[in-house]
């Protein structure tokens, strides 16, 4: 009790209410609720979404393209960084074009996109092409940062395996991959929603917000906002539980 | 940790498995949301027709250049216009919905005819498009000079313009927005309907069409089916209003989000009108060729031949 009540967690419950106060102020001077609605429209909008279904599975679809445009650049950057690593030419190789996917703007992508593949799936390729650079610097600096004794050694006892690989150069390398996984989830989250903003896939929280907003109903546009930034912190708490599990 | 790449994995093929395609026989349909949705909203329960309602002409236009629906609903400017650039494979088999656009302003702001808006500021959306080379030729049409701004769409006018803080006094809506105002938000407003002033100038306005890749049975079928729907809708409208309200929220919220009221006080001023594009050659030529007239970027002051419908 005495630790909850400490003064740092005061000063992060008095920053909390200075949003809430900031908000509040806002919406009262605005004084429209189509426009700018107050935290008590918002949280009576929330519990609307909550006692609906259709939330969930909703919730569901986006977060189900997010952890597939995750896990499958994920694998990709490991590979690829891990054949970087391996080889200096591949890796000069590849720098350009991981070069180009960090600075190409996310609208363009969109719009090749969605002119490319379509409506239905450019969010999953677009949330993709946004976050893979970031697992692939995380990746290849996670190998870069191991101890060349400890290369020496392998390469002197069995070379690189499978067994090497997942004995030694996994667990190495996984506080980078956690950090690398932590950020492109939060980044992640974000670009697929504005991509489904954009590009309206079937169920998906980017065009229910594009349709609130076209309906004026502001108030759950915020609450679904509210929803996806407690999702944010869960699911980077239950990554950092993974990863303390882990190492 | 293998366990948990293992699971990676496997999440991944699952997610790539469950990619589906939609079933066979079943006829694809991508419209937008709005009077279009509205318009369409009888057959919605067709189990042989699968519709997609989108938001805004982007998704249109792209999908205009893929092949991914059997029939898509879009602004007949931008098929004509990928037509002519030889960007899609679609053709225009249908009007749906006409010019719908009004001038609108606050009850204390005179709005009598199209000349209080002479010098004034104008919030319009649909920039080289229908609505926009509409609100063009009725200000040409009346010797009108106005100081005319953009936003993206009617939503945005409403909010950013009319009640809003960058507010102005006049602005271009369009129903079921402008039904809107009136009863869900209880504004008292004025309203010029931009088509009559243009009525002596040209007989049809047309604004969304279906466009189709070819005139195959079940399409026939489903353009008489739309006929048949607009025909009972125009006649029907509180019957066909409640056909409406019946139809799951989570997939229409559009309907649910306008309420009874505002649906059928809508309809009519909506302009819902269907027309096979080969019996209205004629006025769809005219209508270009207005299009030409103010805004010769969007068709590059060409006429689409006479494939572009079918």
């Amino acid at each position: 009790m005495k630790t909850l009540f400490n003064k740092k967690n005061f000063y992060y419950v008095l920053g909390i209410a200075f949003i809430g106060l900031c908000w509040s102020g806002l919406a009262l001077w605005i004084h429209q609720d189509i426009i700018f609605p107050t935290p008590w429209r918002t949280f009576h909008d929330l519990g609307i979404l909550l006692a609906m279904k259709h939330t969930y599975v909703v919730l569901m679809t986006t977060l189900w393209r997010l952890f597939l445009a995750v896990g499958v650049s994920f694998i990709l950057a490991l590979v690829l960084g891990g054949v970087s690593i391996r080889r200096i030419q591949f890796a000069s190789f590849i720098r350009p074009q991981i070069a180009l996917l960090k600075t190409i703007p996310v609208a363009s992508i969109i719009i090749i996109l969605l002119v490319l593949i379509g409506h239905e799936y450019s969010p999953l390729f677009i949330t993709g092409f946004v976050i893979f650079p970031i697992l692939y610097e995380a990746v290849y600096q996670g190998f870069q940062a191991i101890d060349n004794n400890v290369l020496d050694d392998v390469r002197m006892l069995s070379g690189i395996n499978i067994q090497v690989i997942q004995a030694i150069y996994l667990p190495l390398i996984t506080p980078f991959l956690f950090t690398g996984l932590v950020q492109s989830l939060g980044l992640g989250l974000k670009v697929m929603i504005m991509s489904e903003f954009i590009s309206q896939p079937t169920l998906s929280i980017g065009r229910e917000m594009l349709f609130l907003k076209q309906n004026f109903e502001m108030g759950k546009v915020f609450a679904w906002t509210f929803l996806l930034i407690m999702i944010i912190m869960v699911l980077e708490w239950l990554l950092s539980l993974l990863k303390q599990k882990i190492s | 940790m293998k366990k948990y790449f293992v699971i990676l994995l496997l999440i991944v093929l699952a997610g790539v498995s469950g990619c589906k395609k939609e079933e066979e026989g079943v006829l694809t349909i991508l419209l937008p949301d709005g009077i279009p949705a509205i318009a369409l909203g009888g057959l919605f329960n067709h189990s042989d027709l699968a519709f997609k309602i989108v938001s805004g002409p982007d998704i249109l236009t792209s999908e205009l250049v893929q092949e991914n629906y059997d029939i898509i609903v879009a602004p007949i400017t931008a098929g004509a216009k990928l037509y002519l650039s030889e960007a899609t494979s679609y053709h225009f088999a249908a009007v749906l919905t006409t010019g719908n656009s009004y001038i609108v302003s606050q009850k204390a702001t005179p709005l009598v005819n199209l000349k209080d808006l002479e010098g004034k500021q104008v919030a319009a959306y649909g920039e080289a498009n229908t609505p926009d080379i509409i609100l063009k030729a009725a200000l040409a049409h009346e010797e009108v000079t106005s100081d005319v701004v953009y936003e993206t769409s009617v939503n945005e006018v409403v909010s950013n313009r009319f009640i809003g803080f960058n507010t102005v006094d006049y602005i271009l809506c369009a129903e079921p927005v402008l039904s809107k105002l009136e009863l869900q938000m209880g504004l008292e407003i004025n309203i010029i309907d931009l088509q009559s002033i243009l009525s002596d100038q040209i007989s049809l306005i047309p604004q969304a069409g279906i466009f189709i890749h070819t005139m195959r049975p079940e399409v026939v079928q489903f353009l008489d089916d739309v006929k048949e729907n607009i025909d009972f809708l125009n006649q029907n409208t509180t019957e066909y209003v409640a056909q409406l309200l019946k139809l799951d929220a989570t997939v229409y919220p559009t309907f649910q989000a306008l309420g009874e009221e505002t649906l059928i006080h809508s309809i009519p001023r909506s302009q819902i009108y269907y027309e096979r594009s080969i019996t209205c050659q004629t006025e769809l030529n005219q209508y270009f060729a207005m299009i030409n007239q103010y805004n010769a970027h969007i068709l590059g002051g060409v006429l689409p031949d006479e494939n572009f419908i079918q």
